[in-house]
C-alpha cells in the first residue's frame, strides 16, 4: 500500500518536473531568438526611434529584468492568465480560442482516423510479413507533408476542380475545405504509425508465447487479435498518445499549404512577428495535451497490459 | 449496401454543393477578386500592418503619391506654405463625406493629425516636426511645424483622415475592433472579413465625392503560400492578385506568359528591387575605394538575366531608379575584375597567407558576412550570386540568411550588419529627404550607417528646401554623391510584373506607391465578367 502510494508520488512529481521544464523551456526558447517583437510591431519603412521603441517595450513589460519577466509569467500561468498578445492586440486566449476549433475540427478526425488505420495496417504487414506495402508506407512517410499538399492542390482542386484552393470551415456548405488537407495529415499519420506498428507487432511475433500459441495450433486472426496485438498494444498506445499530443499543433506546414487559418498558421505568424505570448501559450496546451494524453496511455496501457503493473 | 449507396451520394452532393458555393464567389455583378499572401489577421488599419495597406480603400487622405513621385490633390483641393515654411495651409474638397454620409471637415482632419501624434508609434516620426494641426473653418486646416520640412507632404500622403466622433471615443485605437473602425470617405466600404475562408469584401461607395467605382465589389482572398494563389489565377478563381510594393517573383513570369487570358502590367519599380547595402561605420566598409573594388566585382547582367527574367535593367551608380522626377543619368555600374582585383590590391587586402582568399593589410583572415532576407526569394537566390561574384576576386563570404524578424533587429535597430541585400519600397525612397535618403542616412532607418558630413549637407539642405529648381540641383547633387561614394549598390533596376485575367479584367492601372489598389483602377477598370 505505501509502495503504491510512494510509486504515485513518484509519478506524480515526473509529470510535475516535466510539465516545470517545458514551461521554463517555453519561457527561454522564444526569447533566445534572435528578433525584438517590437521592432516588429512597425511596418517595414518606419523609422524606429529608440525612446519611442523603449515606451512600447514598457507597455509590454519586456523592459523589466528577464528573470522578473519569467516570475511574472510562472505567476501569470497559475492563475490562468495567459498574457496580451502583441501582434493581435488582443488577450492570447481570445486569439487562440478562434483559431484553435479549426484545427481540432482538421486534425483531430484526422488523427483518430490515421493513427486507428495506421496501427491496423502496420500489424497486418507485420503478420503477413508484406514487403510491398512496407516500401509503399516509406515513400509516404518519405514525401514532404508540404510536398504531398501541393501535390493534391495540384490534382484535385487546380486540374479536377473537385476540391477548392483552401480556407477553412466557416459553415457545414464548406466541409469539402476539410478533405484534402485531412487526407494529406491521414496518409502521413497511417504511413508512420503503420511503420511503427510493423516494427512493434514483429517484435512481439519472435515472443516465446506466441510460437506457444501457434504450437497449440491457434488461428492465425486468433493468435493476432488475442496475444500479437494486446501484447503489443502498450507500446502502440503509448506511440499513438504522443500523436494526438502534436495533432494540436503539428500541422503548420499542412496549414501553410491550404491556407487554413488554424493553430499552424498562427504559429507561424507569432513566430515570424515574435508574439511571445502566443507562442508561450500554444506550446503550453501542447505540453499539457502531450503529457496528459501520455499520462492516459500509461493507465491504460497498465490496465490492459498486467506486465505493466507489476 | 443501399444505404451506403446513400450516404455516399449525400457525401458527394455536400462536396459538389460546397464547391459550387465557392465558385459563387465573385460570380455578383462588376466583382473584381484579389489574391494576396499578405497575412491580414484582423480589421484594424492600426494594429494589423496588412490591412493597414488596404486603409486607402476605405480612407483618403490629403494628397496621394502619383506618376514619379509626384504628389497630387486629393482630400486636399489646394494648400500653401507660407515663407517660414512652419506653415501649412490646406484648403478641403466641399463635397467629401463620410460613408454614413456625414461631411468631412477640417475638424476631422486636424483631429486626426493630432490624435495619430498622440496614440500611434509610427506617425509619431511621420509626423514628428508637427507642433499642431487645427481646423480654421470647415473647409480650411492649418499645420505649425517645429520647423521647416520640404518633405512633409510626402508624410501626409500616408495619413488616412479619420472621422472625429468615431476615434475621440477610443482611448486605445489599437484594441478597437469594430466596424466603426474601418468607416472613411474612400472608395471603398469595408463589409467583412471572413477569417475561416481568408475573405475580405468591400463594397463600392456610391457616395464618393469622385464618383462611383466601377466596380460593384471587392473581394481580397488570402493564401497561405504562392503556389496556391498561382492555381487560383489560371484557375480564374481570383482576377489578379496583389501584394504591397510588389508584383509577382519574375522567375515565374516565363512560366505564366502564353497561358490562356493571362496578361501582365509591365511597369518600372520606383522601388530598388534589391541593393547591397554597406555598413560604412565599420571597416573596411567605411573605405570608399573598397565599396568601389566590391562594385567591380559584380555581374550586373547575370542578375537581371537570372534573377529577374530580363525583367530588370543594369542600374546606375547614381541608385535612384529612372522613374523619378529629377532623375540624373549618372555612370552605368559595370563588371571588371581586373579593376576590383587592383583597387583591392592597392588598398592592401592581399592573400598573406596563400590559402587563396584575401586578408587585411595586417595579414589577419578577412571574411565578410552577407546577410539577406529570406522571405524575399529573389534576395535569397541574389546572394548566392553575388557570394559567387565576390569570391572571384578573392573575398571570402558567409552567407547570413535572416528572417523578417531577424533582418529588423540587426538593420533597423542593432546596426550589426556588415553587407546585406534589401530591397527599398517607393514610398520608402521618398521618406526622410526623399531620394532614398532615409535607408542611408544614420540619423534615419539608415542601413547604410552614413554621416559623412557631406552627406548630411545635401540632406539637410533637401529638408529645408522647398523651391523645386534648387531641389533639383540638391537631388542631382545627391545622386552625383550616391554614384561616387557607392554607400549602397544597386544590383539591378527591376520593373513589377502584375499578372491578372485578361478574360474577366481590363485597364487595372498601376500606382507607383500603392499598386493596382491605388484610385486610378477604380475609375478606369473594366469587369467583363
Amino acid at each position: 500500500m505505501v509502495q503504491g502510494s510512494s510509486e504515485k508520488v513518484t509519478v506524480f512529481f515526473r509529470y510535475f518536473l516535466t510539465f516545470f521544464l517545458v514551461v521554463t523551456l517555453n519561457f527561454v526558447i522564444p526569447r533566445a531568438m534572435p528578433g525584438d517583437p517590437v521592432v516588429n510591431l512597425f511596418g517595414e519603412e518606419a523609422y524606429l526611434h529608440p525612446e519611442i521603441l523603449q515606451e512600447i517595450r514598457k507597455e509590454f513589460g519586456l523592459d523589466k529584468p528577464l528573470i522578473e519577466q519569467y516570475f511574472l509569467y510562472i505567476e501569470n500561468l497559475f492563475t490562468g492568465n495567459f498574457g496580451y498578445s502583441f501582434s493581435f492586440h488582443k488577450p492570447v486566449l481570445e486569439v487562440i480560442s478562434e483559431y484553435m476549433w479549426r484545427t481540432i475540427l482538421l486534425t483531430l478526425p484526422s488523427t483518430v482516423v490515421g493513427v486507428l488505420f495506421g496501427v491496423y495496417v502496420g500489424s497486418l504487414i507485420a503478420w503477413k510479413k508484406k514487403q510491398v506495402e512496407v516500401v509503399l508506407m516509406i515513400v509516404v512517410y518519405s514525401i514532404p507533408v508540404y510536398w504531398l499538399g501541393i501535390i493534391f492542390l495540384y490534382f484535385f482542386s487546380y486540374k479536377a476542380g473537385i476540391f477548392p484552393l483552401g480556407g477553412a470551415i466557416s459553415s457545414f456548405e464548406d466541409v469539402n475545405k476539410l478533405i484534402l488537407p485531412s487526407t494529406t495529415i491521414v496518409l502521413h499519420l497511417i504511413a508512420i504509425n503503420a511503420l511503427m506498428s510493423r516494427a512493434i507487432v514483429s517484435g512481439t511475433m519472435n515472443e516465446s508465447f506466441i510460437v506457444t500459441a501457434i504450437a497449440k495450433g491457434l488461428k492465425g486472426e486468433t493468435v493476432l487479435r488475442r496475444h500479437v496485438i494486446r501484447a503489443s498494444l502498450a507500446p502502440i498506445i503509448a506511440m499513438s498518445a504522443i500523436e494526438f499530443g502534436f495533432a494540436f499543433s503539428g500541422s503548420i506546414l499542412v496549414e501553410i499549404v491550404f491556407s487554413y487559418p488554424g493553430i499552424g498558421l498562427l504559429i507561424w505568424e507569432a513566430v515570424r512577428v515574435r508574439d511571445y505570448p502566443i507562442l508561450q501559450a500554444i506550446f503550453i496546451l501542447v505540453a499539457i495535451i502531450v503529457i496528459s494524453a501520455n499520462a492516459i496511455a500509461d493507465l491504460i496501457s497498465k490496465a490492459i497490459d498486467p506486465r505493466l503493473r507489476s | 449496401m443501399r444505404k451506403c449507396l446513400v450516404i455516399s451520394l449525400v457525401v458527394i452532393l455536400i462536396f459538389l454543393s460546397g464547391c459550387a458555393a465557392d465558385r459563387e464567389v465573385g460570380k455578383k455583378e462588376k466583382t473584381i477578386v484579389i489574391g494576396t499572401t499578405m497575412p491580414i489577421k484582423a480589421e484594424n488599419i492600426f494594429a494589423d500592418y496588412y490591412f493597414g495597406i488596404l486603409r486607402d480603400l476605405m480612407m483618403d487622405r490629403l494628397v496621394s503619391i502619383g506618376e514619379g513621385g509626384k504628389i497630387y490633390p486629393e482630400l486636399a483641393e489646394s494648400w500653401e506654405v507660407t515663407e517660414s515654411g512652419k506653415v501649412w495651409i490646406f484648403k478641403l474638397r466641399k463635397n467629401a463625406t463620410f460613408h454614413d454620409g456625414s461631411k468631412l471637415t477640417a475638424e476631422d482632419v486636424a483631429f486626426t493629425i493630432n490624435y495619430l501624434r498622440e496614440k500611434i508609434p509610427e506617425y509619431r516620426a511621420h509626423l514628428a516636426l508637427v507642433e499642431k494641426a487645427e481646423a480654421v473653418d470647415e473647409r480650411t486646416v492649418k499645420i505649425t511645424l517645429s520647423k521647416p520640412w520640404s518633405n512633409f507632404l510626402w508624410n501626409l500622403a500616408v495619413m488616412n483622415v479619420l472621422p472625429k466622433r468615431v476615434w475621440e471615443k477610443v482611448d486605445k485605437p489599437l484594441e478597437f475592433f469594430d466596424l466603426n473602425a474601418t468607416l472613411g470617405n474612400g472608395p471603398f466600404i469595408f463589409e467583412k472579413f471572413d477569417k475561416a475562408s481568408g475573405l475580405l469584401v468591400f463594397k463600392a461607395n456610391a457616395n464618393y465625392w469622385k464618383g462611383k467605382p466601377n466596380v460593384d465589389r471587392l473581394i481580397f482572398r488570402v493564401f497561405g503560400n504562392d503556389q496556391a494563389m498561382l492555381m487560383a489565377l489560371l484557375k480564374g478563381e481570383i482576377d489578379t492578385i496583389y501584394f504591397y510594393a510588389r508584383g509577382i517573383d519574375p522567375a515565374i513570369v516565363p512560366g505564366l506568359l502564353g497561358k490562356e487570358n493571362i496578361s501582365f502590367i509591365i511597369v518600372e519599380n520606383l522601388g530598388v528591387d534589391n541593393a547591397l547595402w554597406f555598413n560604412c561605420k565599420r571597416y573596411p566598409f567605411n573605405i570608399t575605394e573598397f565599396r568601389v573594388a566590391i562594385s567591380y566585382a559584380l555581374s550586373y547582367e547575370d542578375y537581371v538575366k537570372y534573377i529577374s527574367a530580363g525583367y530588370a535593367e543594369v542600374p546606375n551608380a547614381g541608385f535612384v531608379p529612372k522613374g523619378w522626377g529629377f532623375y540624373k543619368e549618372t555612370k552605368k555600374l559595370e563588371k571588371n575584375l581586373t579593376k576590383a582585383s587592383s583597387i583591392l590590391d592597392s588598398l592592401g587586402f592581399k592573400d598573406c597567407d596563400k590559402d587563396g582568399w584575401r586578408d587585411y593589410p595586417n595579414c589577419t583572415a578577412l571574411e565578410i558576412r552577407l546577410a539577406y532576407r529570406t522571405d524575399i526569394v529573389e534576395s535569397s537566390r541574389l546572394a548566392e550570386f553575388v557570394k559567387s561574384d565576390l569570391e572571384k576576386v578573392g573575398l571570402r563570404i558567409r552567407l547570413q540568411p535572416l528572417d523578417i524578424a531577424s533582418f529588423r533587429q540587426v538593420l533597423d535597430r542593432d546596426k550589426t550588419h556588415e553587407i546585406v541585400i534589401s530591397r527599398t519600397t517607393m514610398w520608402g525612397m521618398g521618406m526622410w529627404a526623399g531620394y532614398g535618403t532615409g535607408y542611408f542616412d544614420a540619423r534615419n532607418i539608415g542601413w547604410a550607417v552614413v554621416s559623412d558630413a557631406e552627406f548630411f549637407e545635401v540632406v539637410d539642405a533637401l529638408l529645408n528646401e522647398t523651391k523645386e529648381e534648387n531641389r533639383q540641383k540638391l537631388v542631382h547633387k545627391l545622386q552625383d554623391l550616391y554614384a561616387e561614394k557607392l554607400y549602397a549598390i544597386p544590383l539591378y533596376w527591376g520593373k513589377i510584373v502584375q499578372p491578372y485575367r485578361s478574360d474577366k479584367v481590363e485597364s487595372l492601372v498601376y500606382n507607383p506607391m500603392m499598386g493596382i489598389i491605388g484610385d486610378e483602377t477604380w475609375f478606369k477598370v473594366q469587369v467583363k465578367k
